[in-house]
């Protein structure tokens, strides 16, 4: 059973994510928060294999949230998922500690996808990211 | 010493004397003079102190109101007359002191005696009545004490005076009876022996000789007889000589007659000629009248100069009072600065008499700030030759200050020193005026700068505001937006996989609200329905809407169709309500908002009013939300104004011309 914990701002984002996800039955969404200062203290105490972050956060944003969760919780995988293909962004994120960076646009098989490719141990990026990892 | 030498010192020394005399007299009578003076002004403290002891008298008798202001006039009297004298004796002195004290003293016993009587103290009334008679009796003692020591210092000074004069006589008598009588000596024997020799040589004896002794007069008679001796005895033997000389006299005087012949003939000659003489003299007589003639033809032309001269002097009086009275001061100053001539009009702008400002020096009326302006206007008239002018601070001769306009130009007096004529016109007024309209353009100019930093700023705000507002509508299509279509998309995809009407169902809601805000969104950034359905529509519109969102009470009244409202106005007027609306939700805290719209005149009215917290003026000084506002409303030619107090809510009207426009 691969677990799972959500941090967006938003409420309805985090209802898709975990409707999706929770199609697949070897995948448990374990916890959702809407910014960094409430997700951290869950991720301490949840430990899951791996964490959906928004970079785009009230408060502490995606980054600095990533190099959190590194440091408090270094056994959990990082996927950023956001609307934002910015190099900067992708590259900051990766930089951080990111394994995967995918896009809200097409989701359901990146997503999947990508959990499935980070709990294998590799990376994984949107198609239209990819080219800014180089 | 000669004879007139001596008579002359015989002479002077009385004189001399008569004068030292007459000097010694002068100054001895007016020493005495004086001190007679100061014995009458004495005499009359005496008789000043027995007329104060009859009025105390007087008045202890009948306690009257006379005798007392007698008392008092008359002690008054006496203390003026103390007060004129003084002696230089300091034993005179001494007394004159006491007298003034014993004065004091009676003049306050007697004020003592009256308030005594006043008060019906008759014991305390006699006693005072013997101290006054009793320091009375002192002061006269005392002046009769002075009088007497006057008289005698008078004694004194005839008695000086007569000395002098005795000593003086007898010291000059002696010189004099010395210098005569060796005169008187000298001129005896001297006559002596001149007569004695002249007898000698009378009786023909030319080689005897008189004594010559000494310098004198009869000494130099002597000498002369001896010389006139001495040539008798020459003349005497030449005798012989002078009858060959009387042979040669005869035929000299042949000589002579001969040349009488001569004469005559010339006198005939020199008769003819005399005749020549007379036609000349008659020549002259005609000139004479020839001259008579001219001199009265210059007598006429005199009198045409005389004429001439009454004219100048009349057109000179002209011009004197031309220059006198002229609008202008008129100034003709010398190279210092000294004032050698002023017309009336200058002599009153400076205030003093014309006769007290010629000779004084133009600069004493001149501020100290202003001494440097004149110094080197005057300096540059006499440099260029040409007339220069000046602008300089004055006083008048009673202290008050006025600005002056100098014009001087050099003035033409040949081989003079320089001077300058100048005029003086006072220019206060102008300089008022001037300093006026400066203050004026000063104000103008602080007004524009403080247009043009508010507009500066206003500028800045709004490029602020503008990148605000992107801010605002970016995170709106990021937050709201964005987030519906993820989700529906989520929802489509989920569906896809695994088809479920009711996962569809709710991916239709969500895109339609994402095309609700999209519609929200489009409408606050121009607000179409304003174009389409006009104002009143288009702030339904977006009420309604505000109240759902924000949870307040939104009222809106709305009286008029307003027709002929243009699309900038409605716009301007669609932003102030959007804009009101925005702060009341952000700041006011409000419950209930009321909006209003009239027509007045040609003019839409506009309020918005809450119930909220209010603000004071200083917590919007740097608004944007404000300042656009009133920016829109001014911008067509309208007012804006903001009335709200912290707790009482806020309430902004606006008033925008039907037809406004920007003007651009």
């Amino acid at each position: 059973m691969i677990t799972i914990v959500l941090i967006d701002d938003h409420k309805i984002v985090r209802q898709g994510l975990r409707l999706l996800l929770e199609d697949e039955p070897d995948i448990k969404v374990i916890g959702e928060a809407a910014s960094g200062e409430e997700g951290l203290p869950i991720m301490e105490k949840l430990k899951p294999d791996i964490l959906i972050l928004d970079l785009i956060l009230h408060g502490m944003n995606g980054l600095e949230v990533t190099r959190e969760v590194r440091k408090r919780v270094p056994g959990t995988k990082i996927i950023i998922l956001t609307m934002y293909d910015n190099s900067g962004y992708v590259q900051q994120a990766l930089l951080g500690g990111a394994k995967g960076y995918i896009l809200k646009g097409a989701v359901v098989e990146d997503l999947v996808g990508a959990v499935r490719a980070v709990i294998a141990g590799g990376t994984y990026y949107s198609a239209s990211v990819a080219e800014h990892v180089k | 010493m000669k004879i007139s030498t001596r008579l002359k010192l015989g002479v002077y020394i009385p004189i001399t004397m008569a004068l030292i005399i007459i000097a010694a007299l002068g100054f001895s009578f007016q020493q005495i003079g004086k001190i007679q003076q100061n014995g009458d002004t004495v005499r009359q403290i005496r008789s000043s102190i027995t007329e104060l002891n009859h009025f105390v008298f007087s008045y202890t008798l009948y306690h009257e109101e006379r005798p007392q202001q007698q008392f008092l006039a008359e002690h008054e009297n006496l203390t003026g007359l103390i007060a004129g004298i003084h002696f230089s004796n300091p034993d005179q002195q001494q007394l004159l002191d006491s007298i003034r004290q014993n004065n004091e003293t009676v003049a306050d016993l007697f004020s003592r005696l009256v308030s005594a009587n006043e008060g019906g103290d008759t014991a305390g009334a006699d006693r005072l009545v013997g101290l006054l008679l009793l320091r009375s009796y002192e002061a006269d003692t005392s002046a009769s004490l002075l009088r007497n020591m006057i008289d005698d210092e008078i004694r004194r000074s005839e008695i000086l005076m007569a000395g002098l004069i005795l000593s003086v006589l007898t010291v000059a008598t002696v010189p004099l009876t010395v210098i005569l009588r060796r005169t008187r000596r000298s001129i005896t024997s001297s006559l002596s022996h001149l007569s004695r020799g002249a007898a000698v040589i009378g009786t023909g004896n030319l080689d005897y000789r008189i004594e010559e002794k000494g310098n004198d007069e009869i000494t130099e008679l002597s000498r002369s007889f001896n010389r006139m001796a001495a040539h008798l005895k020459t003349v005497t033997a030449s005798k012989a000589d002078l009858e060959i000389e009387v042979a040669a006299r005869k035929e000299a005087e042949d000589e002579l007659k001969a040349a009488n012949n001569n004469l005559q003939e010339q006198t005939i000659k020199l008769e003819e000629e005399v005749v020549v003489r007379r036609k000349a003299e008659q020549q002259t007589q005609e000139l004479v009248e020839e001259m008579k003639v001219h001199q009265e033809e210059l007598e006429a032309q005199a009198e045409e100069l005389r004429q001439a001269q009454v004219e100048a002097r009349e057109s000179r009086d002209k011009y004197l009072d031309l220059y006198d009275y002229a609008p202008v001061g008129y100034l003709t100053l010398e190279k210092g600065g000294g004032i050698l001539e002023a017309n009336l009009t200058a002599a009153g702008m400076l205030g003093v008499a014309r006769s007290e400002l010629v000779h004084t020096q133009i600069s004493k009326f001149i501020l100290p700030d202003s001494q440097d302006t004149f110094y080197f206007h005057g300096n540059q008239v006499f440099e260029t030759g040409a007339r220069q002018k000046c602008e300089v601070r004055m006083h008048r001769g009673d202290g008050a200050t006025f600005y002056a306009k100098l014009e001087s130009i050099p003035a033409n007096s040949e081989g003079k020193t320089k001077q300058l004529r100048t005029s003086l016109s006072d220019i206060t007024e102008r300089k008022k005026a001037e300093e006026e309209l400066k203050k004026h353009r000063n104000h103008l100019e602080e007004l524009v700068a403080t247009r043009t930093q508010e507009l500066r700023e206003l500028s800045h705000r709004l490029v602020d505001a503008q990148e605000k507002e992107r801010a605002l509508i970016g995170s709106e299509l990021h937050d709201e937006v964005g987030q519906y279509m993820t989700y529906a998309t989520m929802l489509i995809e989920r569906a896809l996989r695994k088809p479920d009407s009711q996962i569809l169902i709710e991916a239709k809601s969500s895109v339609q609200e994402a095309i609700s805000q999209i519609r929200n969104l489009s409408s606050m950034l121009s607000p179409r329905i304003l174009r389409s359905a006009g104002l009143v529509p288009a702030l339904s519109s977006l009420i309604e809407g505000y109240g759902k969102r924000m949870e307040i009470k939104v009222d809106f009244a709305c009286s008029s169709e307003f027709e002929g409202l243009t699309e900038e106005a409605a716009l301007a007027a669609y932003r102030i309500v959007q804009e009101a609306l925005t702060n009341v939700a952000r700041h006011a805290k409000a419950s209930e908002v009321k909006i209003k719209l009239s027509q007045e005149g040609d003019k839409l009215h506009l309020e918005v009013a809450d119930n909220g917290t209010g603000f004071t003026s200083e917590d919007v000084k740097h608004s944007t939300g404000l300042t656009g506002m009133r920016e829109r409303a001014l911008a067509l030619g309208g007012e804006f104004n903001i009335n709200s107090k912290p707790g009482q809510g806020t309430r902004i009207t606006a008033e925008i011309p039907l037809t406004g426009k920007e003007n651009e």
